[in-house]
């Protein structure tokens, strides 16, 4: 072992900063020189000998120790030649090292990107479940990512371009939701807060503004005076509900769009819930803030009971009054039953749950049937005096000017131009015992109205329901569809008509070889079989005799006429639609089935409880499923509590389904702030709320200005929890909203 | 001075957390105003990122007007704590489940754990070195080495020249020959302990007795330099830490930088708008 050179600073030449240091530094004796650029020895001698007096002698400087003891070589060359191969500095071998990591990171994003697994690679992480069931491929490892990311169908370059500049030409991510979601939410509304156009919004707006429940007008006053029931009025101010600081504001941001990923964030895992939204999420929007449920959430007012139920049942006089008298339980579950998937309560049909007691009363109501077409009785000799031939007509219907046209008939026979100026002389509500004889113009729209009663004859006994159809249209104003047109006819035979016909006029002939009676047969019919068409030959008079419950032909005319626009401009459909809709009226449909005015001048009648499967999603959702496990909770009157002293007689005496009296004690936020805390049952908004939307009834948004004593605006549509449904299956009466 | 450096330590603490606070407050608010954070958050990320990066690039262009490199240690010490935070704004603490974006969340998490660890160790070893010998340059401590083991050689073999025996000469050869041509394991690299030095002077200190006199005196030299190679591995030791460390971070920083730009330039590119 050789003597490693001295440590001292001054003898080395230190290149910390080379990329190439000398290979014998290790070993303390690092030349001078040390490698060049490039890493290789110079091999470079100590000295160059100088030859003196014939001898080589050694030159080597004083400061790498002198003269070495060794000396030249015989040929002149220096006997300490350095040679060494050089080793890398610190420095390069870390520049080295740093250089293949940033080179193995490159490579392996050029392989990432260039594979054909880069979709499966590059995605941030697995879809939901109900996404990944469509997206993904058959293999499980692919996904198509262009079916929600437009940037899929790009390669890089097209990634870095989008950079700086759009492409327009792609669609944007929530456009390619709509590719599959366009089903549940309108395109051209699914970047709008709450899929809601402008306007509408607005008018939830105004409808906050005027929110207040048309049940405070109806109050049974006897109930509050007794203390059992309080006004909504006062509920309401209970209601710890403040303006928004800035409301303005929340419905400048309405206008806004709003990215279906704002809320809904993929990529989370297969058991990510994506219709998981947290409050703030709401609250961006809403900006009164919501500590929880139970410190800041307003009670509920009449919620659930925000409107009366489509069936005008009674639970305080069925519970103490009939099924008493019956001798049968009350019992909620009788009626209302769960079903097949054990979550809704559904109120059973007509048949399983009321026939047994209101039967007989249907049927009492209809004994007589109803008289749709007649032969009033003509003066005859008045008419010829006057100089009118009626020509044929029955000889036991002439005599003085008597009887009284079905409102059917004079609907009929506004179509017919000559008829409908008749009508006009002597008034919708004309009889023809008013005719006075010696009047010359009522004389001659007598006798105008007797021609077209035979021209209407005959031209149903000819042409059947599409006379029927055609003189609808005219008189109603409406494009009457020729199913309805069947429908309201249904089971009235040619032969009938044509007997009608001859009353008046010769035997009708025609060239139909299908008599009318098969072709109506053919309309399928949503309610059950129709009556029976009867033709008097002694009255002259053409009678229906309905079915007990759910008779077509009834049913069939009243809602033609219900669903018939501005009927009150139409004073013979309106006659003839209160004629049907009257308390007394045969098969006492209006006794149970509500009317209701909806917002396009237009009415409906609501001839199902509630339909969950039509219901369209609202505001506020509720289940029973998940309540009804809870024991405390097993009896339906620990939240539905029947009020007693309310009388609900007046709930339905107009169109409004909001002025009622309900006949449940109000559900209040403290029943359900036991369970739902934050830690308990969960208090999120999305518990009771939905953000998409399908509808909303303008009379949700607009609510009338029953009472000018009413406070202004204090409470939310959503806050009041309103439902914002199907108008006919709104939740009412402890119907389910659905949960979706 | 230590008065100067605590001020400044908690000065910059203090705003880095004023910052971080600002930060939050600002993704709170679009969060709550349902404006996207992720992008967001994940430009403040990557500015960071490629400011941290900056440093080294910073270190080898010394000639331009770029600040003092103390001033740069300091943004960058600070700057890469308080991307901490804004890593968890923008992951939410989450960890990922796509293959690429977990390696650009463990990529991220080393280079964060490796800077943590040489901001530990360069605060602490210079300490511990400064109570340990002389200064020794890293460079040269192969060389020292070298001679140390020359000089031991050396005295063992005079020590056989001149009292006639082997027993010092045979323990040397036994024991530590090894101790002084080799540097120590990576154990001790990554631990230092002065185990081996103490069993190896109690063993010379049990051989004493059988040792001439001539043989005492050289172990009496043998005993100085086993202290002074101990300590020489000891500055090797947290020395080549200290330099070996920026390898990991330096490495894991331009793969972070890499990865960091797919993963924005595809967030970008896929991000969807409306």
């Amino acid at each position: 072992m050789t003597e490693p050179g001295p440590h001292e600073a001054a003898n080395q030449y230190e290149r910390p900063n080379q990329p190439w240091v000398c290979g014998l530094a290790a070993a303390g004796h690092a030349c001078a020189a040390g490698p060049t650029a490039r890493g290789r020895c110079p091999t470079l001698a100590e000295c160059s000998p100088k030859r003196d007096s014939g001898r080589w002698q050694c030159n080597r400087s004083a400061l790498r120790g002198g003269p070495c003891d060794e000396g030249p070589t015989p040929e002149g060359r220096c006997g300490r030649v350095q040679k060494c191969r050089p080793v890398r500095s610190l420095r390069a071998r870390r520049r080295l090292f740093v250089a293949t990591c940033a080179i193995a990171a490159l490579g392996s994003i050029a392989i990432l990107l260039c594979g054909n697994w880069r979709e499966h690679a590059l995605r941030p992480g697995a879809l939901a479940q109900q996404h990944a069931q469509i997206l993904e491929n058959a293999d499980g490892k692919s996904a198509s990512c262009g079916a929600c990311h437009p940037a899929a169908t790009q390669n890089v370059t097209g990634w870095v371009v989008s950079l700086v500049a759009t492409d327009n030409s792609l669609p944007t991510q929530s456009q390619l939701c709509m590719n599959c979601h366009a089903k549940s939410i309108a395109k051209d509304l699914s970047l709008r807060a709450h899929n809601l156009p402008l306007r509408t919004l607005e008018q939830l707006k105004s409808g906050r503004q005027n929110a207040v429940p048309a049940a405070a007008d109806t109050v049974n006053s006897q109930a509050v005076s007794a203390g059992s029931v309080r006004p909504v009025s006062a509920e309401l101010s209970d209601v710890p509900v403040t303006p928004s600081r800035d409301d303005s504001a929340m419905y400048a941001d309405a206008a806004k769009p709003i990215a279906c990923a704002a809320c809904h964030r993929e990529h989370h895992g297969a058991k990510a819930d994506l219709t998981a939204i947290a409050d703030d999420a709401c609250q961006a929007c809403h900006q009164q803030r919501y500590r929880s449920f139970s410190a800041d959430h307003p009670d509920f007012g009449t919620w659930p009971y925000v409107r009366r139920s489509p069936i005008a049942f009674n639970h305080a006089s069925h519970r103490g009054k009939h099924f008493v008298e019956k001798k049968q339980a009350f019992d909620c579950r009788v009626c209302h039953v769960t079903d097949s998937s054990g979550a809704v309560a559904r109120t059973l049909s007509y048949e399983t749950a009321c026939a047994s007691c209101h039967d007989e009363k249907i049927a009492t109501s209809i004994g007589r049937g109803v008289a749709m077409f007649t032969l009033p009785i003509m003066d005859r000799e008045a008419l010829k005096m006057g100089g009118y031939d009626i020509g044929t007509w029955p000889a036991a219907a002439t005599g003085d000017f008597d009887g009284r046209l079905p409102a059917t008939m004079k609907l009929l026979l506004l179509g017919d131009p000559a008829g409908a100026a008749a009508i006009s002389k002597l008034g919708a509500a004309f009889e023809f015992q008013d005719v006075d004889p010696k009047n010359k113009e009522q004389l001659a729209a007598a006798a105008s109205l007797g021609a077209a009663i035979r021209s209407l004859l005959a031209d149903i006994g000819s042409r059947g329901a599409m006379a029927v159809r055609e003189r609808l249209s005219a008189s109603l104003g409406r494009d009457v569809t020729k199913a309805k047109a069947a429908t309201l006819t249904a089971g009235l035979s040619l032969d009938t008509l044509r007997g009608a016909a001859e009353w008046v006029g010769p035997t009708i002939k025609t060239n139909s070889t299908t008599p009318p009676a098969v072709k109506l047969a053919k309309t399928s019919l949503p309610y059950g079989p129709t009556g029976t068409w009867s033709r008097d030959e002694t009255t002259f008079t053409i009678r229906y005799q309905p079915a007990v419950h759910a008779d077509p032909v009834l049913t069939a005319w009243i809602e033609l006429l219900a669903s018939t626009p501005h009927l009150e401009q139409r004073p013979i459909a309106l006659a003839m639609f209160k004629e049907l809709t009257k308390l007394t009226a045969p098969g006492l449909c209006a006794t149970c089935h509500s009317i209701e005015q909806t917002g396009a001048d237009t009415m409906v009648v609501n001839w199902r409880a509630t339909s969950n499967v039509q219901s369209q999603r609202g505001f506020t959702k509720f289940t029973h499923e998940p309540h009804l496990v809870l024991p405390q909770l097993n009896d339906c009157a620990s939240c539905h509590a029947v009020e007693d002293a309310a009388i609900a007689v007046t709930a339905y005496a107009d169109n409004d389904p909001r002025h009622f009296v309900g006949d449940f004690k109000p559900i209040t936020k403290r029943q359900c702030a036991e369970c739902h805390t934050h830690t308990a049952a969960g208090d999120s908004c999305q518990s009771c709320h939905n953000y998409h939307v399908e509808a909303v009834e303008s009379w949700h948004v607009a609510a009338p200005q029953s009472s000018d004593k009413q406070p202004p605006a204090q409470l939310r549509i959503s806050d009041r929890g309103w439902r914002i449904g199907n108008r006919n299956h709104a939740s009412a009466g402890g119907g389910d909203a659905p949960a979706r | 001075m230590v008065r100067s450096f605590w001020k400044r330590r908690i000065r910059n603490s203090g705003l880095l957390m004023v910052a971080l606070a600002l930060v939050w407050l600002w993704v709170r608010t679009r969060e709550r105003n349902l404006q996207p954070v992720a992008h967001e958050t994940g430009y403040i990320m990557i500015a960071a990122v490629f400011f941290l990066a900056l440093y080294n690039i910073r270190k080898k262009v010394p000639f331009l007007p770029l600040g003092t490199s103390s001033t740069w240690l300091q943004w960058h010490l600070y700057v890469g704590l308080g991307s901490i935070g804004v890593f968890a704004l923008h992951t939410g603490w989450h960890w990922p489940t796509g293959i690429f974006e977990t390696s650009l969340f463990a990529l991220y998490a080393s280079t964060m754990l490796s800077g943590l660890f040489g901001l530990y160790w360069t605060r602490t070893i210079p300490g511990q070195l400064a109570r340990v010998g002389d200064e020794v340059t890293f460079e040269r401590i192969p060389a020292l080495r070298r001679r140390m083991q020359w000089q031991a050689n050396e005295t063992v073999i005079e020590s056989v020249a001149a009292s006639g025996t082997t027993t010092l000469a045979d323990f040397y050869s036994a024991q530590m020959y090894g101790f002084f041509r080799l540097p120590r394991g990576v154990k001790y690299f990554l631990r230092p302990t002065t185990s081996r030095r103490k069993s190896l002077l109690a063993d010379m200190q049990h051989l004493q007795r059988y040792l001439s006199e001539p043989e005492r005196k050289a172990c009496e030299k043998l005993f100085a330099l086993v202290r002074r190679k101990d300590e020489l591995d000891f500055h090797g030791a947290r020395q080549g830490l200290l330099k070996y460390w920026l390898f990991v971070h330096i490495g894991l920083t331009y793969a972070l930088v890499l990865a960091a730009s797919l993963h924005g330039l595809m967030a970008t590119a896929f991000g969807g708008g409306l």
